[in-house]
């Protein structure tokens, strides 16, 4: 009897193996989502390819993050899970990175000295609930990281405050439970707070019918994580009373130009990630928006994928507005794909995480 | 290749399984030698140089020795170089990179990047050297099967931390492994059990505790300076525990029974009794090795502690290049000697006020490791006693809720009650063990799974 159980086993255990690993190699298709190793090797490359195609990761990812919170942990590797909200862990930065993009932003400045140029970074949700973290989960304090890089920059580069306008809301739906970007109510009380610096009035919320485009979002942190514990977001869309400003918009990716009728994509809400409802995500390298204020100046925004979702509150101040994803760049210099000396207003609008770890600053000066 | 990889546990271990098990058993130890040399290169294919290396000089330098056996002079030589050459390998290619709180970027004065690390060099050079003092001491006499010294000097099982193995041990086994099937099902269930300690046990212990050091030492409580202590002590051990039981593991599937590295050394009541019960193998080769390879003044007790300083030493270099684990090991030879010192005292204390004062010894002298350079580890000592930074604050009970049920789950690990267990469930009339082997297995396989798949994307040796 011991004899049959052993050979049970030993079955069992290479039966599952080998499965899995047929199931790796022949039948799984690999994920779009950057492999985990960076390692240009061969070994590097086999290692996260096994890892990106590994069937049943969902399902591992969820028994992992059910185990840990079930031992009391909350920390799920980048992912702090803090009572019903999921936040990405922020605890270093490349202070030698920054220091190159604050430079190649104060070249182009120097190299453009008619336009107004404005830069708003945009803190995540660690920085603002840093109180409630324990300290490793925030070890950056975004708010003096932020202020330390408007410093560095060139004082004729206008700041624009996101931080206190977003501290002072800090109770309302400003980020995404499962996302690490920020709702429409977080662009929104940053929006309200900056407009006027940018020379506008701000457009009241009682104008906009705050529709509800999709009630069961499960966002980026959550895809990391899978852990379920996390009640769903909802992704909310402002419409203007009287009606969109948007007269058409213009998506270029590689040699393609897509229009569309407005700034919100419905498609994106069958699709996987459901935050490209705004401008289609971060798809296209050039983006242009244009409206019915023909009197409007036209801005000119260089993008993270924080700008997505407060480009629809700034459409009706602008005749048209211009974005410009320098990480969808091809071998191409910022000034190849727009006339930069055309617009009135210039904007960095980054949250500060992504800008920390961005190296594309440079061709804003300059072809990669 | 780790042991604790997708790639290793899904991949390597089905394939060479099956060619080894197909392989005819006298063919087997060719099938290791290949395995090792894979293994190696998988890592770096530079490391191949000195793999071949390490066993080349063991294979002739065993017949040299041997055959000089009635000249002194010239096998000694003879061992002289084939230790050297393995003792330089070891201290070179254990790590790529030296910066100055290792020992060799400290006598360069700067920080120094050799073009690769070896794989496995800190066990095969052991094996190599330990092969050829056998001869050398008369103990053994050398194979002349190359395939067989190589698959012992690269004994693939042994080859991510050891345990370090000596040739007697596998030699029977070695000219035709035998494969049973209650072989194959002890070492799948010994090796899952050691995955489990590395990915479900260790890494966590080894998250929480950068968590818990992420700020510097300077700002942290007491009282978590002593809880993030025994969390490093569990991680330190977890690691090298959960790394044995996967060698051991893999062995047995291979067909060699290897003796345990770990015997509970928790549960010691002193100094002495700690060390001889962790990492035993190697400990036991710089005893047989090292200390009793001085033999004039055997009873001189200046030259004994001398020796087991040496030893010591030695034993912290293999761990690390870092001052740090010359230290830690210094250390602990320390209160060995201490012990010794104070045997009759010591002899009169109440056994379990015995046991305290040596776990609370272990526990400090994990606070020697804690640090990559002496400032940090001096100001990890000061943070575990400043009493001004008592808090009973918020941070504490932070970790000690994290941490709980981890280390509740060590302490089980660690003490005699799995081993109790057991055997009491193998006493039993009814074959509990036998008939829940194959769901053990899989409800670890899965588990385990899971922390790969999430846990760690790069699988790695923590030390």
């Amino acid at each position: 009897m011991k004899r049959i159980l052993d050979y049970i086993s030993v079955f069992l255990f290479f039966a599952f193996t080998v499965m899995f690993a047929v199931s790796t190699v022949f039948f799984q298709s690999s994920e779009s989502e950057k492999n985990i190793s960076e390692d240009r090797t061969l070994k590097g490359q086999i290692q996260g390819c096994v890892y990106s195609r590994f069937p049943l990761k969902s399902n591992f990812k969820a028994l992992y993050s059910s185990v840990l919170i079930g031992t009391g942990q909350n920390r799920l590797g980048k992912v702090y899970v803090d009572n019903d909200r999921l936040i990405e862990v922020f605890d270093r930065t490349d202070s030698e990175k920054i220091q190159k993009s604050v430079a190649a932003i104060n070249r182009f400045r120097e190299a453009h000295k008619d336009a107004s140029v404005y830069a708003m970074l945009v803190p995540t949700a660690s920085g603002i609930y840093k109180s409630q973290l324990p300290s490793f989960a925030s070890a950056v304090d975004q708010q003096k990281l932020i202020d330390d890089i408007y410093y560095r920059l060139d004082n004729s580069i206008l700041t624009l405050d996101a931080f206190n306008p977003l501290f002072s809301a800090r109770d309302d739906y400003i980020y995404f439970r499962t996302d690490s970007r920020w709702t429409s109510f977080g662009a929104y009380a940053v929006y309200r707070s900056v407009i006027s610096k940018l020379g506008f009035q701000p457009v009241d919320l009682s104008n906009y019918d705050i529709e509800y485009a999709d009630r069961s979002f499960y966002g980026n942190l959550y895809k990391k994580t899978f852990y379920g514990g996390v009640s769903a977001d909802t992704v909310n869309i402002f419409r203007n009373k009287r009606g969109s400003y948007v007269t058409g918009t213009e998506g270029y990716k590689d040699e393609q130009k897509v229009t569309s009728k407005s700034v919100y994509y419905d498609s994106a809400l069958q699709s996987d990630d459901k935050y490209g409802i705004f401008l289609n995500g971060d798809t296209y390298k050039k983006y242009t928006v244009s409206t019915s204020v023909s009197s409007g100046p036209e801005l000119l925004i260089i993008k993270g994928s924080y700008a997505n979702c407060m480009v629809p509150l700034l459409t009706p101040h602008y005749s048209s507005i211009t974005l410009v994803d320098l990480g969808k760049l091809d071998g191409e210099a910022l000034g190849d794909v727009v006339d930069i000396d055309g617009f009135d207003q210039i904007m960095f609008l980054y949250d500060i995480r992504q800008f920390c770890a961005y190296d594309k600053f440079d061709l804003l000066n300059e072809r990669g | 290749m780790i042991f604790s990889s997708i790639l290793f546990l899904y991949f390597f271990l089905p394939v060479f399984m099956g060619i080894y098990g197909l392989a005819k058993p006298k063919h087997r130890a060719k099938a290791l030698a290949l395995g090792s040399c894979f293994f190696t290169a998988w890592e770096n294919p530079w490391g191949l140089i000195n793999l071949a290396v390490s066993g080349i000089c063991a294979y002739i330098g065993g017949i040299l020795i041997y055959n000089f056996r009635e000249n002194r002079r010239k096998s000694g030589a003879a061992m002289i170089i084939c230790a050297a050459v393995n003792a330089a390998m070891l201290v070179f290619f254990s790590y790529s990179g030296y910066d100055r709180t290792s020992l060799i970027g400290a006598a360069l004065g700067r920080d120094t990047v050799l073009p690769f690390s070896a794989f496995g060099v800190s066990v095969y050079t052991l094996h190599s050297i330990s092969y050829c003092a056998d001869i050398y001491r008369g103990s053994l006499e050398p194979d002349i099967k190359f395939s067989c010294v190589f698959s012992y000097t690269a004994f693939i099982p042994s080859m991510v931390c050891g345990p370090v193995v000596r040739y007697k041990e596998l030699s029977e086994s070695l000219k035709a492994p035998r494969i049973t099937s209650g072989k194959l099902s002890d070492g799948i269930l010994l090796f899952m059990f050691g995955l489990f300690e590395k990915t479900a046990v260790s890494d966590r212990l080894g998250f929480l505790w950068k968590d818990m050091t992420s700020a510097g030492a300077e700002s942290m409580q007491l009282e978590t300076a002593w809880l993030g202590l025994l969390i490093f002590g569990f991680w330190f051990y977890f690691e090298f525990l959960g790394f044995s039981h996967m060698a051991r593991g893999f062995a047995l599937m291979l067909g060699f029974e290897l003796k345990p590295n770990f015997k509970l050394p928790f549960t010691e009541k002193t100094i002495i009794g700690f060390a001889s019960s962790f990492n035993i193998s190697l400990n036991r080769w710089a005893k047989d090795y090292i200390y009793d390879s001085f033999t004039k003044n055997k009873d001189s007790r200046v030259i004994n502690s001398a020796k087991l300083l040496l030893c010591a030493a030695a034993v912290g270099l293999w761990y690390g290049t870092g001052v740090n684990f010359i230290l830690w090991s210094v250390f602990t030879a320390l209160l060995i000697l201490a012990e010794s010192g104070l045997k009759n005292i010591l002899s009169r204390i109440p056994s379990a006020v015995r046991f305290i004062m040596t776990q609370l010894s272990v526990l400090l002298s994990w606070s020697v490791l804690s640090g990559k350079d002496l400032h940090s580890t001096f100001g990890y000592i000061r943070a575990l006693f400043r009493l001004e930074a008592v808090s009973g604050g918020d941070t504490v009970w932070y970790w000690l809720k994290s941490s709980f049920v981890l280390i509740v789950l060590c302490m089980l690990l660690a003490s005699p009650l799995m081993k109790l267990l057991n055997s009491k469930l193998r006493d039993l009339k009814f074959d509990v063990i036998s008939f829940s082997k194959p769901m053990i297995i899989l409800a670890l396989l899965i588990l385990c799974t899971a922390f790969m798949v999430s846990g760690n994307g790069k699988a790695a040796f923590a030390f």
